[in-house]
């Protein structure tokens, strides 16, 4: 163990790809923590897919031996945050379980909207700053300009922020320091009973779920029993230990200090991101604040795209959920796609990346239908329900009003974008309601928009339409209620549950002919007039027809070779095996695979800041 | 359409109905560009030891067959088949009959090219004989005749005809090919025009199908031709029904056509009728119980086989139950006039048609593809050109 007054606990906030992980992986090698040759790089991202869409989904916590200029050997906690705004709860329960943070800020992009969150996520949590300018020998730097934008945000002289650049070496001695002198020491109880801040989690199939603590207060010896505050869960320790970086098992862990327990819990869920772990026999009075479990904003159904593969897409969905606490999943079925999972997310981003995860580790062809969000249906008895497929909406007979989650929505951007911004945002039904200036040109608007508009091709849309300048940043603010309708899509008269989508009746008219318009050049022609139509309820707002095929007839005699004949036939009837049937309708899957990417293609890429 | 009463024959027929004969004969002066049955040019040479090899399969097949009567149609088909001398057809024909027992009012066809007849020959072929014949015509078009890469010119198209009619012919049917490329509604309208002003007995009138793997399909991908689109054939066909029925033609058969019910190609029947069928030459068909089988393809390995006393088989298929009602259904249907019946099929397979394929009568009922004729299954006019889809799903 370690006293309390030589421990710092911190994080290193950034924008992505401002250069966080390459700051940590040069104060890991500063610190001998790990050598040159030991690290790969950027270690703290150890997952393929962080490496390549360049952010961190999972965090991990780091300790660090560091002699500091007054000659003594102090403790450094290095607790990574993930880079998306998906995942925000988790950032803000990481630097709640430390004393101070770095914020870094790339000196030619300057602060970004990301930054503006995660610098008001670290001032809420009370921590200590320390502003670092990286990049600074970047040829486009503007280390002086960025330094002002810096100390504005923060309130720090502009001779306090230190220049760096973490790839080539520079600031990192200078770093450390800041890190002793500016950041406080934890100040907890060591004989209080035992209080500890579950900041991220993940399953090992030989020690269940490892939870990633704090010890705010008290201590953890190996053979206790321990209560999770939150779910109530209770749990014998396998082992407890600290991340150096490999998981070292230590026979405590006193106040202050952060490591992990291994709980033998069968899945994440039990213990959550943001539960306070106390001692059963021994326990605190008052949980940690802060703590909510992880809720779902965004839901798609996924299908197989091979109907065989529906029980390993079920595996595979477990699988996942044994370490994410965020995924929640369960059976549906739908006429056109057949048997699936309606999923929940916390955002594009984690949907995104589940579904890459299904695809790629588990080798399964997915079919994913329009994203959606989770309405609040309030009947006309009163019954609240809350709706998250589209096709499930009450008849619009019982539905007294449709609440939808609006969100809290942070564009920072050059100031030459303004009206841009905005326009983009009004057709997108949001309401402008705020802009300050950071600088001469750039400036951070803010506005109310549903999120059912914003995981519609958003970001993608202000990023093309800023020459990809503006960043954006969004937060839950309330549920409120919204003219909304159910769009249904109908072929021969029969609807296709998987292309049902509920949207504001004001764009209802341009969805619905968006999609007829798709579906009349992908489906085949059939024996009749086939007519597709976009009706909301019982009324028909658009309508196509695929003109019915005439002719499909072998004509020759071929001299008596029937068996010939027969196989193309067979060979043609094999084909539409393949189809499925709405109403009467063969339908080729890739029909609608294409007509949810067309809808989707903007949507799932549409990564946060 | 001519009321089922006058021309109702059982489909499908009877499982020992007797069996037709097809000869194939595998040899052409040149091979048109659209063209993949099996037919060889330059090969002509061959055609003395051809046609002793034919006898001699015959022969061979006797042996091992037992007969449920006499052969009710014998038919040589192409190929050309008047590229064989007129003794050597009437050779055949004599060994078939006393092999197979012709009946008295056999129907004996033979296919020929405008260009390879005279007066001469077909007076020999009737004496000989052969009592019709089928003349590929294919267009009366310069441009369609062109496209199509044929051998002749329309005016020798005529002289055959009015020739065969001298020498006797009382039973000729046409080929014509539509929807070639280049080809318009009036170009297709001439030529209907001919039918009517020749008045053969009989026309089959094929849409034209660019197989894979032939000239015709190498220039359409070079983009050299361009295919006539499946509308623009739909409306030459449905033009060509109207205008043969507007005179008093039957359309008994999705591409054939007979000026009267008693002119219908006898022999093609038997395949409609899923009925069986003896298939001699290089690359032939035959039907013969629950039995598919073809012949090897090539005219050399056929006659070594021949020469060497073994069979020629080159593929051969048991037909399980299910196939074969599939296929009664599959071949059936596309006989207009008199559909599948349901006491014909019960008959034949010792099973209900309606029970076994209620779902899918069900089904193309409703949509007006198929409809009842008393107790036949008959396409409409709307599913007679869809008949793929529909034939095909009674398929097993």
């Amino acid at each position: 163990m370690t006293e309390q007054q030589h421990i710092r606990n911190f994080s290193i906030i950034a924008h992505i790809d401002h250069g966080k992980s390459t700051l940590a992986d040069r104060l890991l090698e500063a610190t001998g923590t790990l050598t040159k040759r030991e690290m790969m790089e950027q270690v703290l991202d150890t997952m393929d897919l962080e490496r390549e869409k360049g952010i961190t989904i999972k965090m991990r916590a780091v300790r660090m031996a560091y002699t500091a200029a007054d000659g003594q050997l102090y403790e450094l906690n290095l607790i990574d945050t993930p880079g998306h705004v998906d995942f925000s709860y988790e950032v803000s329960r990481s630097l709640a379980a430390c004393e101070g943070a770095i914020l870094v800020v790339d000196a030619a992009q300057g602060v970004e909207a990301q930054t503006v969150a995660n610098v008001y996520l670290a001032l809420d949590n009370d921590l200590a700053m320390i502003a670092v300018i990286n990049k600074i020998d970047l040829p486009n730097a503007m280390p002086e300009r960025v330094a002002a934008e810096v100390s504005d945000l923060i309130g720090l002289m502009p001779d306090e922020i230190i220049p760096a650049s973490a790839k080539s070496g520079i600031g990192i001695d200078e770093i450390l320091q800041a890190v002793v002198d500016k950041i406080p020491p934890p100040s907890g109880d060591d004989h209080a009973p035992l209080r500890a801040l579950i900041f991220d989690s993940h399953y090992d199939a030989y020690k269940g779920v490892i939870a990633y603590v704090k010890v705010v207060d008290g201590t953890i010896e190996p053979d206790a029993r321990v209560r999770m505050m939150g779910t109530g869960k209770e749990a014998e320790i396998l082992e407890i230990g600290v991340f150096k970086p490999v998981m070292t098992p230590v026979t405590s862990l006193t106040a202050g200090e952060v490591g992990y327990i291994a709980t033998g819990l069968k899945v994440v869920r039990e213990c959550q991101v943001g539960d306070t772990v106390t001692i059963a026999n021994r326990p605190a009075e008052k949980a940690l604040p802060g703590y909510r479990p992880a809720k779902p904003m965004v839901f798609a159904g996924l299908y197989p795209v091979d109907s065989e593969d529906y029980l390993l897409l079920r595996d595979a969905l477990e699988r996942l959920q044994l370490n994410d606490a965020a995924l929640v999943y369960e059976p549906e079925s739908s006429d056109a796609l057949g048997f699936g999972f309606r999923c929940g997310f916390l955002g594009l981003l984690h949907m995104e990346i589940i579904q890459e995860r299904l695809e790629r580790e588990f080798e399964i062809d997915l079919l994913a239908t329009a994203p959606s969000v989770a309405y609040e249906v309030v009947k006309t008895g009163g019954d609240i329900v809350l709706v998250d497929n589209p096709s499930a909406l009450p008849d619009p007979g019982e539905i007294d009003e449709i609440r939808e989650p609006w969100m809290e929505i942070t564009v920072i951007a050059p100031a030459r974008y303004i009206g841009t911004v905005i326009d983009l945002v009004t057709t997108r039904r949001g309401s402008y309601e705020n802009l300050e200036y950071l600088d001469e040109d750039r400036v951070m608007i803010k506005f109310g928009m549903p999120l059912g508009e914003l995981i519609v091709d958003f970001y993608d849309q202000l990023k093309s339409r800023t020459q990809g300048y503006a960043s954006l940043d969004y937060s839950f603010r309330a549920m409120e209620a919204s003219n909304l309708v159910k769009l249904d899509v109908l072929v021969n008269g029969t609807s296709v549950d998987a292309l049902s989508m509920i949207t504001h009746r004001d764009e209802a008219y341009v969805r619905g002919r968006a999609l007829v318009t798709q579906l009349r050049a992908l489906i085949p022609r059939q024996m009749f007039d086939v007519p597709i139509q976009a009706s909301i309820g019982s009324r028909i707002i658009s309508r196509e027809t695929v003109k019915a095929m005439r002719k499909n007839v072998l004509s020759k005699c071929y001299g008596g070779d029937v068996s010939r004949k027969r196989k193309l036939l067979e060979r043609q009837k094999e084909g539409k095996a393949r189809m499925k049937m709405v109403g009467n309708v063969e339908i080729p899957q890739e029909a609608f695979m294409a007509v949810l990417s067309l809808g989707s293609d903007s949507v799932t890429s549409g990564r946060g800041s | 359409m001519i009321d089922t009463a006058i021309t109702a024959i059982p489909v499908p027929v009877a499982r020992e109905a007797p069996a037709g004969i097809y000869v194939h004969v595998p040899f052409c002066t040149h091979i048109c560009p659209y063209c993949d049955f099996n037919t060889y040019s330059g090969q002509e040479a061959l055609i003395p030891a051809y046609v002793d090899a034919l006898i001699a399969e015959m022969r061979l097949t006797r042996k091992r067959v037992e007969l449920s009567g006499d052969a009710p149609t014998l038919f040589f088909g192409g190929g050309t088949p008047s590229l064989l001398p007129a003794d050597q057809i009437g050779r055949v024909i004599g060994v078939a009959r006393d092999l197979f027992g012709l009946t008295s009012d056999a129907e004996i066809t033979i296919e020929a090219n405008p260009e390879s007849v005279d007066g001469e020959y077909l007076y020999a072929l009737r004496a000989n004989g052969v009592n019709r014949l089928s003349l590929g015509i294919q267009s009366q078009r310069r441009a369609g005749l062109q496209v199509l890469g044929r051998g002749h010119k329309a005016i020798e198209a005529g002289s055959a005809y009015q020739a065969a009619r001298s020498a006797g012919f009382n039973n000729i049917s046409l080929d014509f090919i539509f929807g070639w490329p280049g080809q318009t509604a009036e170009d297709w309208d001439a030529d209907l025009e001919t039918i009517l002003d020749w008045q053969p007995e009989h026309v089959s009138l094929y849409s034209l199908i660019v197989e894979p793997s032939t000239p015709m399909a190498s220039a359409v991908q070079r983009g050299i031709l361009t295919v006539v689109d499946d509308d623009t054939v739909a409306d030459f066909y449905e033009q060509a029904a109207a205008r043969l029925s507007g005179a008093g033609w039957q359309h008994y058969e999705i591409a054939n056509w007979a000026r009267e019910p008693g002119l219908r190609s006898r022999h093609n029947l038997i395949y409609w009728q899923n009925g069986h069928y003896f298939g001699f030459g290089a690359g032939a068909h035959s039907h013969l119980g629950t039995l598919r089988g073809s012949n090897v393809r090539l005219t050399g390995s056929y006659i070594e086989a021949i020469q060497a006393g073994r069979r020629p088989l080159a593929m051969a298929e048991t037909i399980d139950t299910a196939t074969e009602m599939g296929e009664t259904m599959m071949l059936g249907l596309r006989l207009l006039v008199d559909g599948v019946s349901a006491d014909d099929f019960e008959r034949r397979h010792g099973e209900s048609m309606t029970t076994r394929y209620a779902a899918q009568m069900e089904r193309f009922i409703e949509i007006g593809m198929l409809s009842w004729h008393g107790e036949r299954l008959r396409l409409t006019d709307k599913g007679m050109l869809l008949a793929n889809d529909i034939c095909g799903e009674f398929l097993p």
